[in-house]
């Protein structure tokens, strides 16, 4: 065997044993429910393989249409959850259920996911990255901002408690096409929630219905420290757009996304306040870091002690 | 100490090249004044690398958010976020030294004593052969050059604890046919120098 393939697999080798490890580390992040995938990307009586916290797991719908996740060595099972459309899991002990989207229930709204896309970075980035309006004008440019409207006016955040979640509201963006819907420019109402450590939830104005909100998550599954799988969720009020266009407007923006995040330094989330320079408009970002702090999460970020 | 990082003609007009020196990433850019920029290849708003960066000439805009750093000093000089804002003036970026010599872009992490190449006596507008990269530490490249039979000068650029650059330099060569035959020979000669050096690190 060429030596740099044997150095591969020794290191694959090592990260097997450093996972029980990394999950005895983070229990706040092994005991979350965790997406795994699509349902509708499932095929029915075909294992399927994935990774998650670095420990390799596998899961499979049965012919009755029953879903269920294991470990891969040892085919222990874990715990399953179906919501929004994705399998959730979790390697710990986990909550009874994951944060509520009310309005996934609506049903005339199209609801799917997007694309489950693998990206060379931390989860935590790439939920920052979900957050962020001030990159629209140079990343999405034409689609979610224009280099006309650079200028992040100031909204609101909120650290709840009681519900466990952030809230960022009163959040405006110029944009020259928000949705396939829309077929002119205009200034857009976002509020943005983060519900879990590595999903975020955002609402933003409908095209087609002014009293409602078009509502699109992205669910992180942290297959390791550094790498990701991004799941997107679509729930959006949309008569005239086939599927695939809807879906292929939410790859086009993601895949702006993916080679900045690819290039982003340190990969992992640093979390100590003087690592990076924030600015006002970062606002939601500050208030998630501190939120992890407090959470006690590990996976996937530099804790602000070592940093 | 200096070390070749670059090739002056890796550096296009508005170009951003992407070095490596002893694990350091650097960011290296020729504004229009043709004064040469090497900065730590990070933007400080989010760590995305300003290797991907537009050059306008003047400024070095990030791909993230377009913050914009000025040449020589890399300072922010705007944050479109808040347009009406001036940046702190502690939004810098990192500079490390630069020297343009020989056709080459030298660099170090700290500022080193003396010049590049050590004085030694070379033509200052030498023929530049291409910059070979090895996957072997930059010591045992180092060792293996010893033995080359060579009227090269030849530099060892340490990139990181597992591989190197050999960047060398040849007296200049009028005739384009001579030209082309003197840079065939040292490439075959390098090249064959590279894989021995790589098979015995394997």
């Amino acid at each position: 065997m060429p030596a740099h393939l044997r150095r591969q697999r020794g290191m694959a080798i090592a990260s097997l044993c450093a996972m029980t490890e990394q999950t005895r580390l983070d229990p706040a992040a092994a005991n979350l429910w965790h997406p795994i995938a699509a349902r509708d990307d499932i095929r029915p009586g075909v294992a399927e393989h994935s990774l998650l916290l670095d420990e390799r797991i596998s899961y499979g719908i049965d012919a009755a249409g029953t879903a269920s996740v294991w470990r891969s060595a040892g085919a222990s099972p874990l715990p399953c959850l179906e919501r929004y459309g994705y399998l959730w899991t979790s390697l710990g002990d986990p909550p009874a259920d994951i944060f509520a989207i009310p309005e996934y229930a609506e049903a005339d709204r199209r609801r799917f996911n997007a694309a489950s896309v693998g990206v060379h970075v931390s989860a935590p980035r790439a939920v920052e990255n979900f957050l962020d309006m001030s990159h629209f004008p140079y990343v999405h440019t034409g689609i979610l901002g224009d280099e006309t409207h650079t200028e992040v006016k100031e909204y609101d955040v909120e650290t709840s408690e009681a519900r466990d979640e952030i809230l960022a509201t009163r959040c405006r963006f110029f944009q020259p096409r928000s949705s396939t819907a829309a077929d002119h420019g205009m200034e857009v109402d976002y509020i943005y929630r983060v519900p879990h450590p590595y999903c975020a939830v955002l609402y933003k104005s409908s095209v087609v219905d002014a009293a409602r909100q078009d509502v699109i998550g992205i669910f992180v599954q942290p297959m390791t420290q550094e790498r990701i799988r991004a799941h997107m969720m679509i729930c959006v009020l949309d008569d005239r757009s086939t599927d695939a266009t809807i879906k292929q407007f939410q790859q086009v923006v993601f895949g702006q996304d993916k080679p900045i995040l690819e290039n982003q330094f340190p990969k992992r989330l640093p979390l100590d306040p003087k690592a990076e320079s924030p600015v006002r408009a970062d606002k939601v970002s500050i208030a998630y870091r501190r939120w992890l702090v407090r959470k006690g999460i590990t996976y996937g970020v530099i804790p602000a002690a070592a940093a | 100490m200096w070390y070749p990082i670059a090739a002056s003609d890796d550096l296009p007009f508005r170009h951003v090249y992407h070095a490596k020196l002893l694990d350091q990433e650097l960011a290296v850019w020729r504004a229009d004044d043709g004064f040469v920029n090497i900065w730590q290849n990070r933007c400080l708003h989010r760590g995305v690398r300003l290797s991907i960066g537009i050059n306008d000439g003047q400024e070095l805009k990030c791909q993230y958010h377009g913050w914009r750093y000025a040449n020589r000093t890399a300072g922010c000089t705007y944050i479109p976020a808040h347009p009406d804002k001036a940046p702190a003036r502690t939004i810098t970026n990192r500079i490390f030294p630069c020297v343009e010599r020989y056709g080459l872009i030298w660099s170090a992490l700290e500022t080193p004593v003396g010049e590049p190449a050590g004085g030694l006596a070379l033509s200052e507008k030498p023929l530049v052969l291409r910059g070979i990269t090895v996957r072997a530490p930059a010591a045992a490249v180092s060792a293996a050059l010893q033995n080359l039979d060579a009227a090269a000068t030849i530099f060892v650029q340490p990139v990181d604890s597992e591989s190197c650059v050999i960047r060398g330099l040849v007296s200049p060569v009028a005739d384009t046919t001579q030209r082309m035959e003197a840079l065939r020979h040292y490439n075959d000669l390098l090249a064959a120098l590279r894989d021995s050096v790589e098979q015995a690190a394997a």
